[in-house]
């Protein structure tokens, strides 16, 4: 393993803010693919961090009991956005700058967007795939998800089913990818899965185990390691979704939503997923249902919540009647 | 007169509303929508949006007789109301930059749902001004920032002279003023000033043009006043010129916003934080109008510290243009 440093900027106060990423290359000749991991954009996504690690750890190995298993090269990013994990908030502190919202041409000069520039160059110049890892934000909890802006599918739908993810979940395009670096890098013909598990600011063991053998498994498939040992238990295809096989369960009053399904279950329509309720007077607003039957894929975790808020998804079993 | 255009309430069952002042010019008049707090730390445009909603609450009240309201006038004085009732940028609930956040969505987290509902009161208009300051951490001499080259003659009634291009950029689509842009709304975008701070002098610079625009294109008559239509210094955007430093430290000012410098003219200096040494004179690379420039001192290395927007190929629109 090698560690290349892609950003080095001195502070105000002497500490440097530092980019690096870990470099694994392909055992002999040229590599069959390069693979690009990146983590950290934001820096309360905790999830990506345990599973850069876990990787990192396992190649590590590899390397030393395996080496002819590297057939292709590996770079690991992870932490892209360093100011922002070591004060684990999801913006680039200071300048309150969404690091995810700076990629694409013409974003100015400011240290954010000089960072984000130089690790988009690295990845364009390093990566025939790559793939960048998120967690939700501080309301929703997220079962592990692959997300694919439509225009990409035929892409990246065939690679993304060797994630092990449990959804892979084909959406619209939407003016606020435009700036992501997943949407760069897409169309910068690097094909980019964007991986999207848990919560931020916590770490869900079973999620990684999976992210991690399902990474594993797909660097097998792409011909990047040349191993089979994925555990059994572990390979599943997981379940492709377009946007009318999402149905939304929105609070329709504020108040506080206290949970009782599980992340994870398969729910049928009007099954109970938690009550609203108004702290100050003790009544209940609201019996919050399932709006459909499928799998419960998002949950709602803050529970403070305004009119409107997300509560939950379920990933429909069938496609609704037209 | 005040209207409540969003309501919606709180956790805790308390109601937050959103207003807009508006006053009615004769029928098949066009309309103005003026919006200030997008942030809650911009506060020399609440200012001004507050001023002018008296001014124009007296002429229709009759204490200013020789003033008219001759076409449909909107202020949004507050977008996102829960950051400014915090006094941040943004909300610390959801972190989520409001004018980041366009064109929002009618149910979804609320300062989605106050973008949208602003965006929807404002598009049926023929005109939007948006009234901000610099970025935080930077001030800005008041200027008039807009998407289209195209509306250069229009920006002369708002009676500022320095006019800059907005370059495009990915996540400009998620900003009110090119979501007016794209529904063909001529728009500016007015700026003056520091967030956190109320700079009167600055305030009154947004009102008087704001004043002016609303006399010039019709939408208020005074018996001999007329306005006027300026001459404009306009940069497109390929003209800036962004002054980095080479050093990290504290960047001290030594110029000020609004002023021409000459090639070589000092920007500020940055010095050593510990030892107060001078690490590095900041210096115009090329002659220019200072827009923009730092004010918070620390920096590190490569940070913009002052925008110049120069004259290479420079066009000044006056009197036929
Ligand atoms: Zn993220």
């Amino acid at each position: 393993m090698k560690t290349k440093t892609l950003v080095l900027f001195k502070s105000p106060l002497g500490a440097p803010v530092k980019v690096i990423k870990q470099i694994f290359t392909a055992f002999k000749g040229r590599p069959v693919k390069r693979v690009s991991f990146v983590t950290g954009l934001h820096g309360d996504e905790l999830e990506g961090l345990v599973l850069c690690h876990r990787l990192i750890q396992a190649l590590r190995q590899l390397k030393q009991t395996q080496p002819e298993a590297f057939l292709g090269d590996i770079h690991i990013y992870p932490a892209a956005n360093p100011s922002a994990v070591n004060s684990a908030t999801r913006l680039w502190p200071f300048y309150s700058e969404d690091m995810n919202r700076t990629f694409g041409q013409g974003s100015g000069d400011s240290v954010p967007v000089q960072v984000s520039r130089a690790l988009f160059e690295d990845l364009k110049a390093h990566s025939d795939l790559a793939v960048d890892i998120h967690s939700s934000n501080k309301h929703l909890l997220e079962l592990p998800q692959i997300r694919i802006i439509e225009n990409f599918a035929g892409t990246l739908v065939p690679l993304a089913e060797q994630t092990c993810a449990d959804l892979i979940w084909v959406h619209p395009m939407a003016g606020l990818f435009e700036s992501t670096l997943g949407y760069n890098l897409n169309l910068a013909k690097i094909p980019t899965l964007v991986i999207e598990t848990g919560i931020c600011l916590r770490i869900h063991p079973e999620f990684g185990d999976q992210l991690f053998h399902g990474m594993m498994h797909w660097l097998n498939h792409i011909g990047v390691l040349a191993i089979r040992n994925t555990p059994a238990k572990y390979i599943k295809a997981p379940r492709i979704i377009y946007p009318n096989q999402v149905a939304l369960a929105m609070a329709r009053q504020s108040g506080l939503f206290v949970g009782q399904a599980r992340l994870g279950s398969q729910v049928k329509q009007g099954d109970p997923l938690g009550q609203m309720l108004n702290p100050m007077t003790g009544e209940v607003l609201e019996e919050v249902v399932s709006p459909g039957t499928g799998l419960l894929f998002t949950l709602r975790q803050l529970p403070l919540v305004y009119a409107g808020g997300l509560l939950a998804r379920v990933a429909l079993d069938r496609e609704p009647e037209p | 007169m005040k209207k409540e255009f969003f309501s919606t309430q709180t956790p805790l069952g308390e109601t937050l509303s959103l207003y807009k002042n508006f006053w009615e010019g004769p029928e098949l008049s066009e309309t103005l929508a003026i919006v200030s707090g997008l942030h809650g730390d911009r506060l020399n445009g609440l200012m001004a949006a507050s001023r002018l909603s008296r001014f124009l609450g007296d002429i229709a009240q009759g204490r200013e007789p020789d003033f008219k309201i001759t076409g449909n006038i909107q202020i949004f004085p507050v977008v996102n109301l829960p950051a400014l009732s915090e006094g941040n940028a943004a909300w610390s609930y959801d972190n989520l930059d409001a004018d980041r956040a366009f064109p929002g969505l009618e149910e979804g987290d609320l300062t989605e749902t106050l973008c949208h509902a602003v965006l929807q009161q404002t598009a049926q208009s023929d005109y939007g001004i948006i009234l901000q300051t610099a970025e935080p951490h930077y001030t800005d001499a008041p200027h008039i920032k807009m998407i289209s080259a195209n509306l250069k003659s229009l920006a002369r009634n708002l009676d500022l002279r320095v006019t800059r291009e907005i370059a495009e950029f990915p996540a400009l689509t998620l900003q009110l003023i090119k979501q007016w842009h794209a529904l063909g709304m001529a728009s500016f975008i007015l700026s003056a000033g520091t967030p956190g701070v109320v700079d009167p002098s600055q305030s009154d610079i947004l009102f008087e043009s704001v004043l002016n625009f609303m006399l010039v294109t019709g939408f208020l008559s005074h018996t001999h006043r007329k306005g006027h239509k300026r001459e404009l210094d306009f940069y497109p955007a390929k003209n800036e010129c962004t002054l980095l430093t080479k050093h990290s430290g504290m960047f001290l000012p030594k110029s000020k916003v609004g002023n021409w410098l000459n090639v070589d003219q000092t920007v500020g200096e940055v010095v050593d934080l510990y030892s107060g040494e001078v690490l590095e004179t900041v210096t115009a690379r090329e002659a220019g109008f200072l827009v923009t420039l730092r004010v918070h001192p620390l920096v590190h290395e490569q940070e913009p510290v002052a925008v110049l927007l120069t004259r290479k190929n420079k066009r000044r629109f006056w009197p036929f243009s």
